[in-house]
């Protein structure tokens, strides 16, 4: 018997890069934009209290030693508003990968180029709070956190697209 | 809508990818990291002054500013309005300098008393408040009776009829008179007398003195 035209459409190999699994990878996008956002959220508060020069309200730890220190501001502004500019454009691009773009840009490995990006400075600020200041600030481990799991979005929707 | 399939994308891509991500956050750790030696801390608002309040920086300040003054002294009262702010912003906000204000009231009796209300401000958070405000009356001769005094307490959110009740008490005019007696063993003669370190310099003088005094006591 000569295969259906539909079970030929269901065997058919994948093209390089497309999606393996079919519904997966516009959770993970979904999943990536609401991560961004929150870490966007964080991000945004720190800058407000990074300009109004006031110590962050603090969950746990010693936000306010790591807002007075020199690593609290990069290239005139307070470090979080760069980390906020991350952190959108990383819920830009998840939105706009879940849409199927952006085009003629492989979409899904910028994310992760992003997101990469992202965790790696993320972990030299985790270093420097660590081992140079020796107080933690709860909300940069939150945007820590986020940065990681954007890696983890990340790389899942690369291998579902 | 799925996010359309790349083209082409093949493991080297990825790999090369992540590589130019990791340079370019090793890249902005290493700016960031040389940006943040070259900025000097600024003083945090919770930098734990002495038990009486009357200093103004970090504890661990490489030079030490102490100020033998009285609040009756017109030459005390403009050197605080017109040089100490310039004192603090240059030097105190970077953590340069650590400001100590020490008693010396000689102009007059009630030279005791301002000194007396300024360490009960001082046992309230508020003795910089209250230095300042009376300071400024001072210099614009506008601290004239009781009244102006109990304004400057106002202004510095402190209650005048509980001031006047704590500067009688003995442990506050005590701590006034060792700061005078430790002054009179400096050899501190008038006000304002400041210590640049153990530099001795007397009178209001411009901030170009204090920023020489101050790089030399770095220098050393």
């Amino acid at each position: 018997m000569s295969p259906s035209p539909s079970s030929v459409k269901r065997s058919a190999p994948p093209r390089p890069g497309s999606a393996a699994r079919p519904g997966h990878g516009g959770r993970v996008w979904r999943l990536s934009t609401a991560l961004a956002a929150a870490g966007a959220g964080v991000s945004a508060y720190l800058t407000v209290t990074g300009l109004q020069g006031a110590p962050p309200v603090c969950l746990a730890g010693d936000c306010a030693a790591v807002a007075a220190s020199p690593y609290a501001r990069f290239l005139g502004l307070p470090t979080a508003a760069w980390g906020l500019g991350g952190f959108l454009a990383a819920a830009a691009l998840a939105v706009v990968v879940s849409r199927g773009g952006p085009p003629g840009v492989d979409g899904p490995l910028l994310f992760l180029g992003l997101a990469v990006f992202g965790a790696a400075f993320s972990a030299y600020l985790l270093w420097v709070q660590a081992a140079v200041l020796g107080a933690f600030c709860s909300w940069c481990l939150a945007s820590d956190l986020l940065w990681a799991a954007l890696v983890v979005t990340g790389a899942i929707g690369l291998r579902s697209s | 809508m799925r996010p359309r399939p790349a083209a082409r994308r093949t493991p080297a891509a990825v790999a090369g990818v992540v590589a130019v991500a990791l340079a370019a956050a090793g890249a902005a750790a290493a700016l960031h990291w040389t940006g943040a030696a070259r900025t000097p801390a600024p003083a945090p608002a919770a930098v734990p002054l002495d038990t009486a309040g009357k200093t103004r920086g970090r504890a661990d300040a490489p030079v030490v500013i102490e100020v033998y003054s009285d609040f009756l002294c017109s030459h005390c009262a403009d050197f605080a309005v017109d040089v100490e702010p310039a004192i603090v912003r240059e030097f105190v906000e970077p953590g340069i300098v650590r400001l100590v204000y020490r008693h010396f009231p000689v102009v007059a009796p009630e030279s005791v008393v301002l000194a007396a209300l300024a360490e009960c401000a001082a046992e309230e958070r508020r003795f910089w408040g209250f230095h300042d405000a009376v300071m400024r009356r001072v210099a614009r001769r506008a601290l004239r009776s009781l009244g102006d005094v109990d304004a400057a307490a106002r202004e510095a959110g402190l209650e005048p009829g509980r001031l006047r009740a704590c500067q009688i008490e003995p442990a506050i005019r005590a701590r006034v008179e060792a700061d005078q007696r430790a002054g009179e063993r400096r050899g501190v003669q008038g006000t304002p007398t400041l210590f640049v370190n153990e530099r001795r310099i007397v009178g209001n003088v411009p901030i170009a003195v204090i920023r020489e005094a101050v790089r030399a006591a770095q220098a050393r």
